[in-house]
């Protein structure tokens, strides 16, 4: 009688289970050809009334993406993409709308089915929704409460041409076009996305919420987002993501830019749970994203904390510039990779200014035959006067056809630092599974409680009703996972 | 008999390699100009011998000049077998090495001891000099290995140690460098065999610029090895150390444990790279890097990295950079100890614990000297 | 409600248990003593399911049914419970939340209604009370940083609530000073009744004074060489093992 094997068994007989969200909306929807050239970009900036300057901006930025390389240090393995098969530009026919009962009744659907309270009467949560559904943003509530506050929150082409001052000011100053290859062709053509600009002395009212889903075939979606917490601001914004199922492989390069001015203070917390493709690791969402915050301002904060379980790459870095004086730069990551999935993901943390402070806890779990690398940066510069940081990342591996590796680099110029950093790699312990069971909880419940307790630490950085979220995501995508 | 430098088939060979060579593993030279140390010559015959070797009959001798029919195929067997080749300064040194050695170590003894010093005389200015050893520990011996690398002269040396252990040997392998004005680069392969064990410990006082590369390959099962190193910087002292280690089988066991102390404007690297590849379940690797800063413009690198391809597997590593501890300062000043000698025997404390598993205790309280003057001298 | 017939166990090669005969029914408690390394742990091991051992022959019946056939978390649901020597500590896994999975579990398997959350922290804090833990235990992680004390009192908490109807003591008493032991034997005493029945494996005669055995069982060399009543745990105590070798 070999107990552990007939476990085995159980596990594997139980199907892993299918993407909740895969499914495809029919609506008409608008779009450009295939291919990238400066005729698409014109097109892209004219559809969308843009001023000359961000045509200019994006013409620059892709004369930059074409002389630049796709980067290849990354441990991520994938055929080459072909950027010129990629529809730059889709959405919905439908426009201008103005308010929900213009919306489609297909699309209010489908956020029905993604959960997304978009409906008023379910806006008991307090959380104010920018949608982004491909490629233009359909419908933000909420708008008045907000703008009561002074609060500006609203779509990013909106806001190009409502607040082009603050856009002028901003943009790509905390992520230049240059920066990498991927924010070169965001810069270049991305479609949509938000804006928050929170002003002085203002704790925005509630946490503001924007949904990514991908919809349309062969479409990739560049949303580009700013936010800028004026002095002695607050705001706390989620970010989730879906994408229906689809066999090819979709690419998402978007790009995240936030400020912190003097005292003030952005949460920013991701769940992402784009299609990982299939069991065989068919199909699935590329995604190369570039997060920067610029803590500006003294005694500023910008904290990061991400929940990464779908895609079937992840190549992501979300960083923080401590410039200031005082300030902290955190992060918080639980990355989970089932089946052929593969994430590249971790932080930086620059260290300019003085007491700055900053630190990172890292979860990473591997199943099936995912791939999961923690690559971060610690780096204290010459007059980073008394900064600290601690490090914790931690990896877990549930079967022996997965792989977690750790690449922190550590760079210290600066000898009043102080810094730590620890890492461990393990699995569920048989010890541990074999005391759950006796205590009645089968192997598979004793695996979902033993990594949420791994991931604790970080869920419990994530708004009350993300964290539920992420608990009951992280289960869905272990389902089906053996050990041993 | 020819010599394997005299070879000359092999050494065309190796100039076409070397010159058509373009790729470097970028990673492993990061922090250190490459370019700079290519710019030298490695091909000019400085010296012809500036090793001397002391030893006991435990360990068999041979200078590569020397080699037999026999000895040389005996030697062939181990000759460029393990080295990886796309490291430029590698293929550089096979191509011209001049002190070449065979270091034999008899089967099941106990008390195997060599003691190598180098003492180049000449003034090498731009020329690099070419060691190349190999050593042979055969089964059940256990050996102790000590480089003396003492020098104030402005020495380049460009060295390929090859280390072979055999089932069940256990080697102590100690390499001690105090040579401020020196550009050394080092690339050291081990392959380990079943039940053997490999103690590397590097000790490097001072070095104009250091680069050393180990390639640690636990091969067979059960192989162990435990790395100890440390580094005392000060002036400009740049120190990098690139740390491989493949974990290629069951049951294998691997600790880094290396320190740093940092003064003046000196840079230090660490970097280690860990890899468990599949199938090698049961194993476990720690690695342990802290590094102590005493002066404002000193800077560190640390890179520990684990790549982990099995489940069945303990993996850990830590990095701590910092300065003295004030509060074991305070505690020790509350004790009497005035905080200049309170701070000395932390620093002393914190490498001495990397290296006193050392088996030869003679060596151990010869080298502890070499690190008391050294602190001594820091303000 | 457990019966040991004739049962040989081994690692590798090496036998660790021979011929063990022993029958535990409903309302008794059981008490095996014996040297360090004597295959005492083996046996709780064989009872809970651990991976592992060779059964050479016998068997072992829980409730008439044969135990070896089921998996560890079936035996738990059945009603076997096991006090672990040392507990394993799972790091992040918050108490509260593994003792409501663990009872539910348990309860929904004998068709009980499962626990609300409130009803359980009114029944937990209960509990709590009598192994003397206080209430911040329900905010820390399984096992996690706690004294060893605090574990066996854990333990002794997590049979409480479980309500099983065969406990086996894995040396609970061990590493516990006198106020401690008598707490963990308070909530034995609480708990035992004519319905359940008790295995207690230990080195000492102090816990047994608290609990009154029914049988005491000395195992030497593999095997059980005595068994008696609590008299012979007494004489154990005082004389020491040399006397039932040959």
């Amino acid at each position: 009688m070999d107990k552990v094997k007939r476990t085995k068994k159980q596990l594997t007989d139980i199907s892993s289970s299918e993407y909740k969200y895969g499914f495809k909306t029919n609506i008409e929807e608008e779009r450009l050809p295939n291919g990238l050239n400066e005729d698409i970009i014109k097109s892209i900036s004219k559809i969308k009334n843009e001023p000359k300057w961000l045509l200019d901006f994006r013409l620059k930025s892709y004369e930059k993406w074409k002389k630049m390389k796709e980067p290849n240090w990354q441990n991520l393995k994938y055929p080459k993409i072909d950027f010129n098969e990629i529809c730059y530009y889709s959405s919905p026919k439908k426009k201008k709308l103005k308010s929900l009962d213009e919306v489609d009744p297909e699309l209010l659907k489908t956020y029905d089915k993604l959960g997304i309270p978009l409906d008023e009467q379910k806006m008991l949560s307090n959380v104010a929704v920018d949608a982004v559904f491909d490629s233009v943003s359909i419908a933000t509530t909420f708008k008045d409460t907000l703008k009561k506050a002074g609060v500006i929150f609203c779509s990013f082409s909106e806001a190009v041409i409502k607040y082009p001052d603050l856009i002028k000011k901003y943009l790509g100053t905390v992520i230049p076009s240059s920066d990498n290859y991927y924010a070169a062709l965001n810069s270049a053509v991305f479609s949509d996305g938000s804006f928050v600009y929170i002003p002085k002395n203002t704790k925005c009212p509630m946490e503001l919420s924007t949904y990514f889903r991908i919809n349309a075939a062969n479409t990739g979606q560049f949303e580009r987002t700013l936010i800028i917490a004026d002095d002695n601001s607050y705001v706390s914004y989620l970010e989730g993501c879906t994408a229906p199922m689809r066999d090819e492989n979709q690419l998402h390069a978007a790009i995240v830019e936030l400020i912190t001015l003097d005292n003030a203070e952005i949460k920013y917390s991701t769940v992402q749970n784009w299609y990982p493709g299939d069991k065989n690791g068919k199909g699935g969402i590329y995604n190369f994203v570039t997060k920067r915050g610029h803590c500006k301002g003294n005694n500023s904060k910008i904290s990061w904390t991400q929940i990464e379980t779908g895609s079937s790459l992840t190549w992501k870095y979300p960083s923080c510039v401590l410039k200031g004086d005082n300030s902290i730069g955190e992060f918080y990551s639980v990355a989970l990779s089932n089946n052929y999935q593969q994430a590249d993901t971790g932080t930086k943390m620059i260290h300019l200014g003085k007491n700055t402070k900053s630190t990172i806890i890292s979860k990473g779990i591997s199943a099936g035959h995912g791939q999961q690398t923690y690559r971060g940066q610690v780096k204290i510069m010459k007059n980073a006067i008394n900064s600290r940081n601690f490090s914790q990342c931690d990896s877990i591996l549930i079967g022996s056809n997965c792989g977690a590796h750790t690449q922190p680099y550590i760079n210290i110029k600066n000898s009043s630092s102080k810094i730590e950093h620890e890492a461990t790699t393990s699995k569920i312990g048989e010890d541990q599974l074999f005391y759950c069971n006796q205590r009645g909880i089968s192997t598979e419940n004793a695996i979902s409680l033993i990594i949420n307790g791994f991931c604790k630490d970080v869920f419990k950085k994530l708004p009350m009703e993300f964290a539920i979220e992420a608990q009951k995501l992280m289960e869905i995508s272990l389902e089906g996972c053996s050990v041993g | 008999m020819a010599g394997l430098k005299n070879n000359s088939k092999l050494k065309d060979d190796l100039i076409d390699k070397i010159n058509n060579l373009t790729f470097l593993d970028k990673e492993q030279w990061k922090y250190t100009n490459f370019n700079y140390l290519s710019n030298f010559n490695f091909d000019k015959n400085i010296s012809k011998n500036s090793l001397s070797i002391k030893k006991n009959d435990s360990i068999e001798v041979l200078s590569i000049n020397d080699l037999n029919e026999d000895s040389e195929k005996n030697y062939l067997k181990f000759f460029n077998k393990i080295i990886p080749q796309e490291n430029k300064f590698i293929l550089y040194n096979t191509a011209y090495f001049h002190n070449g050695y065979f270091f034999n170590v008899n089967k099941n003894i106990d008390d195997a001891y060599a003691l190598i010093e180098s003492n180049i005389t000449v003034n090498s200015k731009n020329n690099f000099s070419n060691d190349r050893i190999i050593f042979n520990f055969n089964k059940s011996s256990k050996t102790t290995i000590l480089f003396n690398e003492k020098n104030t002269k402005q020495i380049k040396n460009n060295a390929v140690y090859e280390l072979f252990l055999d089932n069940n040997s256990c080697v102590d392998f100690i390499i001690f460098s105090n040579q401020p004005s020196a550009t050394k680069i080092l690339n050291l392969s081990a392959k380990i065999n079943k039940d053997a064990i490999l103690n590397i410990y590097t000790i490097n006082i001072s070095g104009e610029l250091i680069k050393n590369n180990y390639f640690i390959n636990l091969d067979k099962q059960n192989s162990k090895c435990n790395f100890n190193g440390i580094d005392l910087l000060n002036k400009k002292n740049h120190i990098d150390n690139y740390i491989e280690v493949n974990h290629n089988n069951k049951n294998t066991f691997s600790n880094i444990n290396y320190n740093n102390i940092l003064d003046g404007y000196s840079k230090g690297i660490f970097y280690a790279k860990t890899v468990i590849n599949e199938n090698c379940s049961q194993s476990e690797a720690l690695q342990s890097n802290k590094n102590m800063l005493l002066s404002k413009s000193s800077s560190i690198h640390s890179n520990p990295q684990l790549i982990i391809n099995n489940d069945d597997v303990q993996c850990a590593h830590g990095s701590t950079t910092g300065e003295i501890d004030s509060d074991a300062l305070f505690y020790m000043q509350s004790r009497g100890i005035s905080e200049n000698k309170a701070k000395k025997m932390l620093i002393n404390s914190f490498l001495f614990k990397i290296i006193n598993k050392m088996k030869d205790k003679k060596i151990l309280s010869s080298i502890n000297n070499e690190i008391d003057s050294w602190i001594n001298n820091v303000d | 409600m457990l019966k040991i017939n004739k049962l040989n166990v081994g690692v590798d090669d090496k036998n660790i248990l021979n011929n063990i005969n022993l029958e535990i029914n409903k309302g008794e408690l059981h008490v095996i003593m014996g040297r360090n390394g004597t295959g005492k742990s083996t046996l709780s091991n064989i009872i809970t399911g651990k991976d592992g051992y060779n059964i050479g022959g016998g068997e072992v019946l829980y409730k008439n049914k044969n135990l070896l056939d089921m998996s560890t978390e079936d035996r738990a649901l059945e009603g076997i419970f096991m006090s672990f020597q040392y507990p394993v500590s799972i790091p992040g896994l918050n108490t509260m939340h593994f003792l409501r999975t663990s009872v539910n579990s348990i309860r929904k398997h004998q068709n009980k209604e499962e626990y609300s959350s409130g009803e359980f922290i009114k029944v937990f804090k209960e509990k709590l009370a009598i192994v003397g833990l206080d209430e911040s235990f329900a905010k820390r992680s399984v096992n996690d940083g706690f004294s060893g004390g605090e574990k066996k009192r854990f333990e002794i908490l997590q049979m409480l609530l479980i309500e099983p109807k065969l406990v086996i003591l894995d040396e609970t008493d061990s590493g516990l000073d006198i106020d401690a032991l008598r707490i963990v034997a308070n909530g034995i005493n609480n708990f035992k009744s004519k319905n359940n029945s008790f295995l207690l494996i230990t080195h000492y005669y102090r816990i047994i004074e608290y609990l009154n055995p029914d049988f005491v069982h000395v195992l030497l060399d593999v095997k059980i060489v005595k068994s008696g009543d609590q008299k012979l745990a007494l004489k154990l105590e005082e004389n020491g093992y040399g006397w039932l070798k040959k």
